[in-house]
């Protein structure tokens, strides 16, 4: 009953705000719409922790039958169990978080309704999503989700570029989507089944599979990472990811860095066993999720957009949480998921800070010394920035540095070069934009600097609560090798959730094996290392803004910076040989096809009646007797013939 | 009360028939909208009287009607309702009052006949779709191209002369086919058995050769692929919906067109199983290129009505696929996929119907449809942009429409049939989205910078009259589709597991809670004979 | 009494002469009144028959002919008044609408 009350509060909100509450001030339109979640978030709790003080035995719960047809049945059913009540506190929790800061942030704007009532509607749809107890509610929540950002990142729909990108996400989404159908079809063709409970119990108590069976695996898992792939913006699917930052800021924290895009991590975990039982797959999983990482961190390198790099260390790091989900460790990756859903709302709010502070300026050129003007934010900022690049001590260096480690007893060295290679640039360009942004002289205006102020409380009260989590949030999973602390606590609570099939184990040897802990510490020494030479190197750069020393870097490096500025011409590709052909070729389906050769065919019938006509119709006077006599003719030759 | 339930059909069907006499006879155009409106609103409760005592549990025939009427050439009047055109004949009467009430407006001296032929073609939808004779069948299917054909000659736009023709040309060629597949078949039947008949529930029986079920198949799948519309036969699809009038419009994209499909179903697939299997990867391929052309097609359109038109070649190439997907061996169609194509075509309904109405309203005020000629509108008329969102939404197939369940189950049980179909039918999923999105884009995003789109008026209470019960209609069928699946479970399992060899009988009782009235009047029927 | 024959030979003229009427009269109120001619020809073969057969049959066919003669020669009237407001004329001569 409670969890009814979870998903139906943002669902009442949503309606409140978007269809009665119109013409009220904004006030009120914040106050239900964060109302609505705080409430939710309320009834979570409460739902959680009666799951866990039951044991923490996952629970089902029934609502009504939904879809059924033939052998396909699919009811409104959800599981509320150690993961989906993580996340449905994640989202709930850093939703409210998220809901209250937006109120401030959006405090210009003339009517708020809009943006709560999608808000509240995303985490809905959200909630369904980690919810849902088979494919199908997954799948709804799947694309609603996806609905509500192209809604939120066109927002502010007057700008023809926000409009374009909110097209631009949904469409992405939707050929994940159709990967995400295909995995459905798929599985129900071979397993006559599409919710969890029942896939997991065939899998791991039922019979051995059979061969076709065992071969579907490796489609379903594939089909439905093309889904996570557009949804967890992985290569090649990634490119709305940073376009969508063209919504407003909290939605950006919200949807595009806490959990919206975790949703493929979410699927991935959900369905490990299927995983377990495809090696082929998960090696492609590791391998995209590594290249992600690296790839979209040496974009941000160069970004001067504020929010432009944290998008594209949104990827990077989802990047992290994919490749995690390819070697096996579902645990790491879901609880880089939860830190990562700390500290990235927690940069992009304070980003939102600042560039409501800077008038709605994201280049971070024209900003610096912000330090001195927000304090708040700079501190929280700064706390952020230390968690992300793994600094010792902060939610981000225990669960990256877990990842890492997995990828090099799962993926070997190459995967965790990737890795490491990552965090190298991600320590790089995430001090790059704390210096740039907080620390030297401030390079904006002269009507932009007299406006500059530390925001209300309403937006950084959310913000220090934020950092506060990330600091401490790390040591829920602190590794074997660091003495004195409960380690793997968080693996521990998941681990009812990992089930590897007996059939699968020999694939996972290092799941159950023991590493030394010599080279585990190694490891983390040279990934510490480098970033703590990286991050030197980036303060060195751009401590007082950008230094001689970098702009002739730059320089010496035109030719990468500007592949590197121009995201490696990935969108020129895909509008060059997918979009414009497929334009073309709808032109001429149109112009050509059925213009010309349809219509053409059905006119030319025509035509040729016309023109047997023509040659004919000279034998018609148009005299009446003529007409009779003919008539009076035939009716006389006709009787000669029948009567004689 | 007993003759009304035995009756029920003939009432629904023919009260239309009477207002539209009624029409012809008021004094003034207030009236006869009063006049229109009750008439259509007594059919809309007569059928939902049928919905409401509809058992769920047979997949036989109900509120049958059987009277002799030629018995020399076996000619009968006999209608009933099952699972497949029961969700029709409620689609038809519940559309026709919300278009009535969207040319409330209009005057003219004209319009008194405008309303009359509507309601003649109401009476011609919903006798095609409850006709259980070839003769009535083919009659009220010819008869609905005559009020269409005025609709779109007198009311349409510029080129309403060259559309109504091609319209009309085109039908009537496929109906001429079926017209002599049918005396065919009749023949056939009368060779094999020695009587004359011309119900189709006897024609069932008939089981042509193989060869001539090939050709007789031929005929009328030809009838009602031109209907449908299935690729090539479409392009009198986008004309004609160009040119009609907004109400024509929504009619023919509502229900005129699921006829096809309805016919398929009906005619096509049962009477002629060998031949089905045959012909069925032909007609998915058809169905696999109309669904991605006819969305390319809309994509690049410049009208919105023609982008909307295109749409629903797009989308009734899912119901045909879904119609078609023979599973085990050939032998059975997907349960799943029939459903699924059942249900598209009043989804489709739905959300087609309520696009073009959409696409009137702006029309009305702007008096253009080129969507160069719009932008912004999100922000002058922000509740039309809610209903053209939803309407959207249910249209691309989004979870929690009606669109997605259409799609998702016909999709499912393509790919159980040929996952290469399914795998590219999936594909019209991406581009119905990227020409629907484009649609809304345009017209209701980007900056409002025409100064004639400034002042527009939102809707108004009328239009917000019509337009709710389709949104939340669309809605509905997404959230708690078993509401209408369970109607219509029986037949389609039916259906698609014998079609083979498919018989339908009339249910023995007609309805739950009439069964004492039911079988008083059964006996009294039987005296009667 | 009139034999049978002679019914028929009186019913073959006045087809003729219907026939004839038709065929090379130029007034359409005159082609008209030829049309009736020959319906009525037939009516007379009709009666003929009954007379001859002892059936009524032919008789029930009379009074259909005669319903629908005058239902066209209403509507046939109407045309030619039509025709003639609209080209002023009904000589047939001037009615070539139909040329090829």
């Amino acid at each position: 009953m409670l969890l009814w009350l979870v998903i139906l509060f943002p669902l009442l909100g949503a309606a409140l705000n978007g269809l009665l509450l119109r013409k009220v001030s904004k006030t009120v339109s914040h106050i239900v719409g964060a109302s609505a979640l705080i409430a939710s978030f309320a009834c979570a709790l409460t739902a959680y922790m009666q799951m866990m003080s039951a044991g923490g035995e996952g629970q089902v719960i029934f609502g009504f039958d939904w879809l059924e047809a033939g052998g396909f049945k699919a009811p409104f059913q959800f599981i509320l169990d150690r993961l989906s009540g993580m996340m449905m506190l994640i989202i709930t929790g850093i939703g409210s978080l998220i809901h209250i800061y937006a109120g401030g942030y959006m405090h210009e704007e003339k009517a708020t309704w809009r943006f709560f009532s999608y808000l509240n509607l995303f985490v809905f749809m959200m909630l369904l999503l980690v919810l849902g107890d088979n494919l199908l509610i997954m799948f709804i929540g799947w694309e609603g989700v996806g609905l509500c950002s192209y809604l939120l990142i066109g927002y502010w729909y007057e700008d023809d570029a926000n409009a374009a990108a909110g097209m631009k996400a949904f469409l992405v989404n939707r050929i994940g989507d159709i990967g995400f159908l295909i995995g459905v079809f798929l599985c129900f063709k071979f397993f006559g089944t599409v919710s969890f409970s029942e896939l997991k119990d065939i899998i791991i108590n039922g019979n051995a599979l059979t061969g076709p069976q065992l071969e579907a695996v490796s489609w379903i898992t594939l089909a439905l990472f093309i889904g996570a792939c557009g949804k967890s913006a992985q290569l090649p699917l990634y490119v709305w990811l940073p376009d969508a930052m063209a919504g407003p800021t909290p939605v950006s924290a919200l949807i595009h860095a806490a959990t919206m895009v975790t949703a493929g991590i979410y699927m991935m975990t959900r369905l490990n066993f299927l995983y377990f039982l495809a090696p082929d797959t998960q090696m492609i999983v590791a391998s995209v999720g590594a290249a992600t990482a690296l790839f979209a961190a040496t974009i941000a390198i160069v970004q001067n957009d504020i929010k432009k790099v944290l998008a594209y260390s949104t990827v990077s790091q989802l990047g992290y949480m994919v490749l995690a989900c390819g070697v096996g460790a579902y645990a790491g990756g879901v609880f880089h998921l939860f830190t990562h859903a700390c500290f990235k709302a927690l940069l992009f709010l304070g980003a939102g800070s600042v560039i409501v502070a800077m008038h709605h300026k994201q280049d971070m050129q024209e900003m610096g010394g912000l330090r001195k003007y927000m304090p708040i934010t700079h501190a929280v900022m700064l706390v952020g920035v230390l968690a992300i690049i793994g600094f010792p001590g902060l939610a981000g260096f225990f669960s990256k540095d877990e990842i890492l480690w997995k990828a090099w007893i799962g993926g070997g060295p190459v995967i965790w070069g990737m890795g490491a290679m990552a965090a190298v640039c991600t320590a790089f360009y995430m001090t790059r934009l704390l210096m740039l942004t907080f620390y030297g002289p401030n390079r904006s205006d002269h009507h932009t600097r007299e406006h500059l102020h530390e925001t209300s409380a309403v937006m950084w009260a959310p913000l220090v609560v934020l950092a506060i989590l990330s600091a401490v949030v790390g040591y829920l999973n602190v590794p074997h090798v660091i003495p004195g602390l409960p380690h793997l606590l968080f693996e521990h609570y998941l681990s009812p959730i990992i089930h590897v099939p007996a059939a699968a184990a020999e694939h996972w040897p290092h799941l159950t094996a023991t590493y030394s802990h010599s080279l585990e510490l190694g490891l983390m020494g040279i990934s510490v290392l480098g970033m703590f030479l990286s991050a030197g190197f980036a303060i060195v750069l751009y401590k007082n803004g950008p230094s001689p020393t970098a702009i002739k870097l730059k320089k010496s490096f035109s030719g990468i910076h500007k592949v590197l500025t121009n995201k490696y011409y990935v969108d020129e590709f895909y509008f060059k040989y997918i979009v414009d052909p497929l334009k073309d070729m709808s032109l001429f389906l149109w112009k050509i096809v059925d213009t010309v050769i349809i219509d053409g065919i059905v006119n030319g019938i025509g035509q040729a009646f016309m023109l047997v006509a023509g040659l004919t119709s000279f034998r018609m006077s148009g005299s009446l007797h003529r007409h009779a006599m003919v008539v009076m003719l035939g009716i006389f030759c006709l009787l000669t013939i029948l009567l004689f | 009360m007993d003759f009304f339930n035995s009756h029920v059909l003939t009432l629904t069907t023919f009260l239309p028939l009477l207002t539209a006499v009624a029409i012809m006879f008021t004094p003034n155009l207030a009236i006869s909208r009063w006049v229109a409106m009750g008439g259509s609103a007594v059919t809309f409760l007569f059928s939902l009287h049928v919905w409401y005592y509809f058992d769920a549990q047979t997949p036989g025939l109900q509120f049958v009607e059987e009277y002799s009427w030629i018995p020399s050439f076996g000619i009968k009047y006999i209608m009933g309702v099952d699972g497949l055109n029961l969700l029709l004949f409620i689609l038809t009467t519940f559309l026709t009052p919300l278009i009535l009430l969207s040319v409330w407006h209009i005057e003219g001296s004209k319009q008194k006949a405008f309303l009359s032929l509507f309601m003649f073609l109401e009476c011609g939808m919903l006798g095609s779709l409850v006709a259980f004779d070839m003769v009535f069948f083919y009659i009220f299917w010819e008869a609905m191209l005559i009020p269409m054909y005025f609709m779109i000659g007198i009311w349409g736009g510029k080129n309403r002369i060259d559309a109504t023709t091609k319209f009309i040309i085109y039908t009537v060629v496929g109906s001429l086919f079926m017209l002599a597949a049918a005396i065919v078949l009749y023949l056939l039947h009368y060779q094999k058995t020695g009587t004359y008949s011309t119900n189709i529930l006897d024609l069932y029986t008939t089981a042509p050769l193989y060869e001539t079920q090939l050709w007789l198949f031929g005929a009328f799948a030809l009838a009602f692929a031109i209907k449908v519309p299935l690729f090539p036969f479409h392009t009198w699809l986008p004309d004609a919906h160009t040119e009609a009038p907004t109400a024509g419009s929504v009619i023919l994209a509502g229900v005129l067109l699921k006829l096809g499909t309805y016919g398929l179903l009906r005619f096509a697939i049962p009477l002629f199983p060998e031949a089905v299997a045959t012909y069925a990867p032909i007609i998915v391929s058809l169905g696999v290129i109309g669904i991605i052309y006819g969305a390319l097609t809309a994509w690049m359109q410049k009208d919105a009505k023609k982008l909307v038109a295109y749409s629903s070649v797009s989308h009734l190439g899912f119901v045909v696929i879904g119609s078609f997907a023979l599973v085990a061996g050939g032998n059975q169609i997907s349960v799943e996929a029939l459903t699924g194509a059942v249900y598209q075509m009043i989804n489709h309904g739905i959300s087609t119907g309520a696009l073009f109405f959409l696409v009137g309203i702006i029309y009305e005020r702007r008096h253009t449809r080129m969507l160069a000629d719009f932008g912004g509108l999100a922000k002058v008329m922000p509740w039309f942009a809610f209903m053209l969102i939803i309407a959207t939404l249910s249209s691309v197939g989004l979870p929690g429409t009606g669109g997605f369940v259409g799609e998702f189950l016909i999709l499912l049980g393509t790919f159980q049939s040929s996952p290469i179909a399914g795998i590219t039918a999936s594909l019209g999923v991406l581009l119905g989205a990227v020409y629907m999105l484009h649609l809304c884009r345009k017209i209701l995003f980007g900056p409002l910078d025409k100064k004639e789109n400034q002042e527009l008026q939102d809707l108004s209470p009328r239009e917000f009259a019509y337009l709710t019960p389709l949104a939340i209609l669309a809605v509905l069928m997404g959230i708690y589709p078993n509401l209408f699946l369970d109607k219509i479970r029986p037949s389609v399992e039916h259906l698609a597991q014998n079609y083979k060899q498919y018989r339908l009988v009339a249910a023995e009782q007609p309805a739950k809670d009439i069964e004492n009235v039911a079988s008083s009047e059964q006996s009294a029927e039987s005296a009667g004979e | 009494m009139p034999t049978s024959e002679s019914y028929l030979i009186l019913a073959t003229i006045m087809f003729g002469c219907g026939v004839f009427g038709v065929l090379f009269r130029k007034n359409l109120i005159l082609v008209m009144m030829s049309i009736e001619l020959m319906l009525n020809a037939v009516n007379l073969v009709f009666v003929s028959a009954t007379q001859t057969l002892g059936n009524v049959d032919g008789q029930v066919m009379v009074f259909f002919v005669i319903t629908v003669a005058a239902c066209e020669a209403a509507v046939g009237l109407a045309m030619v008044i039509a025709l003639y407001r609209k080209y002023g004329t009904i000589d047939t001569d001037f009615l070539r609408v139909l040329r090829g």
